[in-house]
Order: C-alpha cells, then sequence, then structure tokens
C-alpha cells in the first residue's frame, strides 16, 4: 500500500515511524507548505528566545527521510 | 535485543546495583573516588515494598512513550532498540520523566534527562549492574520481543 500524509510535523513523523512498524516497502509521500527538514513546532519559543540553536531544531535526524521512507 | 531482566525473588535489596551503576556512569577509575561522600544519582533504582523488592532500570520499550512524548526528538530508538537521550538537544521539559510508566528516566546532574543506556554511553562494555549483582537478579540477555 502506499501513503500520502499532509503535514510534516509530530503527527506526520509519528504516521511514518508506525507506518514503518507494519509496512517496510510501502511508498510514502509527504506534502508540507515549509521546504523544511521536520522540526519541533514546541522549540520554537526557545529558538526566538535564543535558548536553542537552530541545528537542534530538527525533530529527527537529518537522514531520517532517507533510513525510513 | 539484549535487555536486562530482573528475578526479584533473587533480589537482597543490596543496593549495589545502584553503586555500580553510578560509578560506570561517573567516568572515573577507581570507585571510591567515584562515590566517597557524593550522593549517588544511579539510573538503576531498587524498589522495596511489602518485602518484595526488585531493581527497575529502562525497559527499552517496544512502543516507548518517553520517545514518543519526546517533544524536542532528543530521545531516539536505534535500530537495536535502544533508547538513547541526545544531550544536546535536551531542554529539561521533562515530560520523559512523566510519561515513563516505569519511572525508569530521571534528571541527571546537568539538569539533562539520563536513563540506563545499557552501558553503551559510558565506558564499559557490559551493564555494570549485570555484572556486580551478586546473587543474579539481575541478568542481561536476549528473550525475543
Amino acid at each position: 500500500m502506499n501513503y500520502v500524509i499532509v503535514g510534516n510535523s509530530a503527527a506526520a513523523i509519528g504516521t511514518v515511524e508506525g507506518i514503518r512498524q507494519l509496512d517496510k516497502v510501502g511508498l510514502i509521500t509527504i506534502v508540507s507548505k515549509e521546504n523544511e527538514h521536520t522540526y519541533s513546532r514546541p522549540l520554537i519559543s526557545y529558538f526566538l528566545g535564543g535558548k536553542v540553536l537552530e541545528k537542534n531544531m530538527i525533530y529527527r535526524d537529518k537522514d531520517f527521510y532517507k533510513r525510513t521512507m | 535485543m539484549k535487555r536486562i531482566y530482573v528475578n526479584e525473588k533473587w533480589c537482597l535489596a543490596c543496593h549495589l546495583c545502584e553503586y555500580n551503576c553510578a560509578f560506570a556512569n561517573s567516568n572515573e577509575k577507581d570507585i571510591v573516588f567515584a562515590l566517597k561522600d557524593l550522593k549517588i544519582n544511579p539510573r538503576i533504582r531498587v524498589e522495596e515494598k511489602n518485602g518484595t523488592c526488585f531493581s527497575v532500570s529502562c525497559r527499552n520499550c517496544k512502543e516507548p512513550l518517553c520517545v514518543k512524548s519526546c517533544i524536542t526528538g532528543a530521545l531516539s530508538k536505534n535500530e537495536d532498540g535502544l533508547i538513547s537521550v541526545n544531550k544536546e538537544k535536551c531542554i529539561h521539559c521533562y515530560t520523559c520523566i512523566v510519561s515513563c510508566p516505569y519511572g525508569a528516566i530521571m534528571q541527571g546532574d546537568d539538569k539533562v534527562v539520563q536513563k540506563c543506556e545499557l552501558c553503551t554511553n559510558n565506558q564499559s562494555n557490559t551493564p555494570k549492574c549485570v555484572e556486580g549483582c551478586p546473587n543474579n537478579a539481575i541478568v542481561f540477555e536476549e528473550r525475543g520481543e
């Protein structure tokens, strides 16, 4: 089965990880308005407050999509 | 994956696992220097109630609530099933501490959370709590999922 997920944040990443537990081969497509690696929305305020570096905003490793999808 | 399992019938509540854990994660070579006069903050804790006792450390759950609840992605599960903490990414929100059903995650000395990582994150090659348990009440073995 192939999958299309709209959005690229926590729920989407959770969905990808959930799908991959059961289906290792199905094609997963993520559609997002933002052209960014998945990042943590709750950390936006921390980032704006200077408490978190931009490189630590990402919610999963850089190779997440390559490894998982 | 190999996990730590306990046999509560054999546990004497001697708390040696806690001391061995604290020593293993201290980066000291001598247990006396590592622990003398210090209040230890081990990743494994002995639970005791009504004559029953056993030690509790991270179960490396198949569906880990800590990883799901982590808002920064600091907690992750690797391909072997081991859950580890990325100290750089933890922002001390402690959602994982609240969500762990075993109480196996706690605040570390530097505010960043700490949990048992089966001694893969320190100088030891095998879990020191298991090695030091005098009664084999803690074992490290593969039992399937």
